[in-house]
């Protein structure tokens, strides 16, 4: 049902003639909002005790690990084991519900300064909703690789398309590329697991066993294609470059849900299929992770261009999350995947800021802008709120992920935590340097008459953002409890 | 020949300005020369490096001498709490015991 109602969308708007703009924003921001609400009820019914994948067979039918992964254990024979079966557990579940949060807030950012091919814009990001919401929820390794690669598709049309200057181009191919040349060798290692196991079902996989060697190859190939949607140092280069060029929309949605497909990849398949190559891994993933962390904060710094300092900082951030999975212990992985909401909701409002800048003035460099708070005091104060939750303030929602992060991480290796702990510091640096520069400072008298504060779009666009960040902030209990299990099955499952 | 080259040249050479000139937007303010170059010569990067000794030695040091060392410290940190090898447990500025 969640994967339908988009596509009904898409279908939708087939038929309407492309000048009819405004219908057709009506009809992919209605679609898009219906979907979310069909994705909170998969919350409401979500069993927290259970580590199983639910809603196996239908969206209020909960059903258990033997019927359905016994039924297709029975036709795993031969290559048409490769069936299309979705199911939720504690982990992707969020992931679901904050891309279908995301997407309704795409289409409304876009709902004015996208005039051109406004259909097939829509159509692209209902498409894309789609695509995202079959990685989160598919249970077939496959299955999986192809979605995670249909989903470059559309995002490269609506960086190469619908992008700012001329450089969207070459942005929109080296992200393509960059994803792309990954994940060839994850496909080998998909084909090796294949010819070894003889199935690609995802709960039969976990029950498997490989050598360590096979292990440490099949991890290698894994890694290849997570590493580059995560972003990892130095496969990084893409990021920056697509989100400058892309629309505001494009970096939402890549801030919000495409580096998450990296991690969730770790999180799905290398740390359960592979657990020997994990801990022999490990100390490469946290070097990897504490240079990311260092580095991208330390560039961020030096950035004047205002999103391409929110892009730095997305690295950062993904990076410690990679340091808390990798931990190995429930608190680190908790604290990752709950840092990745709180990622999904403050990075993708920074961006909403940006945007909301650049609409007005067509310029994102940071020397341009002075003295926002005295001209434009509501922005100015969701983007004070928006820049302290993206540094971790207690009370807003990357707190208690990071603090989890360096629990787990800290139990796990002392000095990884306190290297991970020194990107905190420095983002609080470039964090309050960007505010300082952006939000106070003398106003020109030119830009009284020209700036204009949000208008109620706007507001109503940041609206459930603030709300989530505020959530998580103060009251993550709920989130933690529906993770818990699916968190342990994880860690335990061999 | 010449002509059709002098104008690709051209083209090429307005496309860059033009590019230079769109980081200010539609502001009310002057652009700033040396932040419009600076941001230029930022995005283009690739073209402006150049591999002479001083790159070179960032280059072997934050790309290989920095990332072993942190390697290094990382294993033996695990090393060092390994409760497999009979280790003692690690205290961190005196332990938790009373």
């Amino acid at each position: 049902m969640v994967l339908a109602v988009p596509l009904l969308g898409v279908t939708a708007l087939l038929f309407v003639p492309s000048w009819k703009t405004q219908t057709i924003r009506n009809i992919a921001l209605n679609s898009s909002l219906l979907t979310f609400l069909i994705s909170l009820l998969l919350w409401i019914e979500f069993d927290s005790s259970s580590a199983v994948f639910q809603y196996t067979n239908g969206i209020c039918s909960p059903s258990g690990f033997s019927d359905v992964t016994l039924a297709r254990a029975a036709s795993s024979s031969s290559f048409s084991a490769l069936n299309f079966a979705l199911g939720v557990d504690g982990i992707s579940l969020f992931f679901i519900i904050l891309t279908t949060l995301l997407v309704p807030i795409c289409i409304l950012v876009s709902w004015n300064n996208i005039e051109i091919y406004v259909k097939e814009y829509c159509i692209a990001f209902l498409v894309l909703e789609t695509l995202m919401l079959t990685v989160f929820s598919v249970l077939d390794l496959l299955l999986f690789y192809i979605f995670f690669e249909s989903v470059l598709i559309p995002m490269f049309i609506i960086i190469g398309v619908w992008g700012s200057r001329e450089r969207k181009i070459r942005a929109a191919y080296q992200f393509f590329l960059y994803t792309l040349f990954g994940s060839v060798l994850m496909l080998l290692a998909i084909l090796l697991i294949y010819f070894q196991t003889g199935t690609l079902d995802i709960e039969m996989l976990y029950l498997s066993d490989f050598s360590e060697t096979r292990q440490c190859i099949l991890w290698l190939a894994f890694f290849a294609s997570f590493a580059v949607k995560v972003p990892m140092v130095p496969v990084h280069i893409w990021l920056p470059e697509a989100h400058v060029e892309a629309p505001t929309a494009g970096s939402v949605i890549l801030a919000g849900i495409l580096l998450k497909l990296g991690t969730y990849g770790f999180l799905r398949f290398s740390i359960p299929l592979f657990p020997y190559a994990c801990i022999y891994f490990t100390p490469l993933i946290y070097t990897m992770s504490i240079i990311a962390i260092v580095y991208t904060s330390c560039t961020t710094i030096r950035q004047i261009d205002l999103k391409k300092i929110i892009a730095y900082s997305s690295v950062a951030h993904m990076n410690f999350v990679t340091i808390g999975l990798f931990s190995q212990n429930t608190q680190g992985i908790e604290g990752s995947i709950l840092l990745m909401i709180s990622h999904g909701l403050v990075s993708p409002a920074l961006f909403l800021c940006v945007g909301v800048l650049y609409d007005r003035h067509k310029t994102r460099l940071l020397r341009y802008y002075s003295g926002c708070g005295q001209t434009m005091p509501l922005f100015a104060l969701l983007f004070v709120f928006f820049t302290m939750a993206n540094i971790s303030l207690p009370g807003t929602s990357s707190f208690p992920g990071e603090f989890l992060v360096f629990i787990g991480a800290y139990q796990n290796n002392s000095f990884v935590a306190f290297c991970a702990a020194t990107g905190m510091v420095l983002g609080a640096a470039y964090a309050l340097w960007l505010c300082n520069r952006l939000v106070y400072g003398v106003s020109k008298p030119d830009f009284i008459n020209t700036w204009s504060d949000l208008n109620r779009r706007e507001f109503f666009m940041f609206a459930p953002l603030i709300a989530g960040i505020l959530w998580i902030g103060v009251y993550p209990e709920p989130f933690l409890d529906a993770m818990h299990c699916s968190c342990i099955y994880l860690l335990y499952a061999q | 020949m010449a002509n059709i080259l002098r104008q690709g040249l051209g083209v090429a050479r307005t496309a860059l300005q033009y590019q230079q000139r769109r980081f200010a937007g539609n502001l009310p303010v002057k652009p700033n020369k040396f932040v419009e170059e600076w941001a230029t010569r930022r995005e283009l990067i690739e073209q402006e490096f150049k591999w002479d000794r001083k790159t070179m030695t960032q280059v072997l040091t934050f790309g290989l001498l920095v990332p072993y060392a942190i390697y290094s410290v990382t294993v033996m940190e695990y090393e060092h709490a390994d409760d497999f090898a009979k280790r003692p447990k690690r205290e961190v500025w005196g332990g938790s015991d009373a």
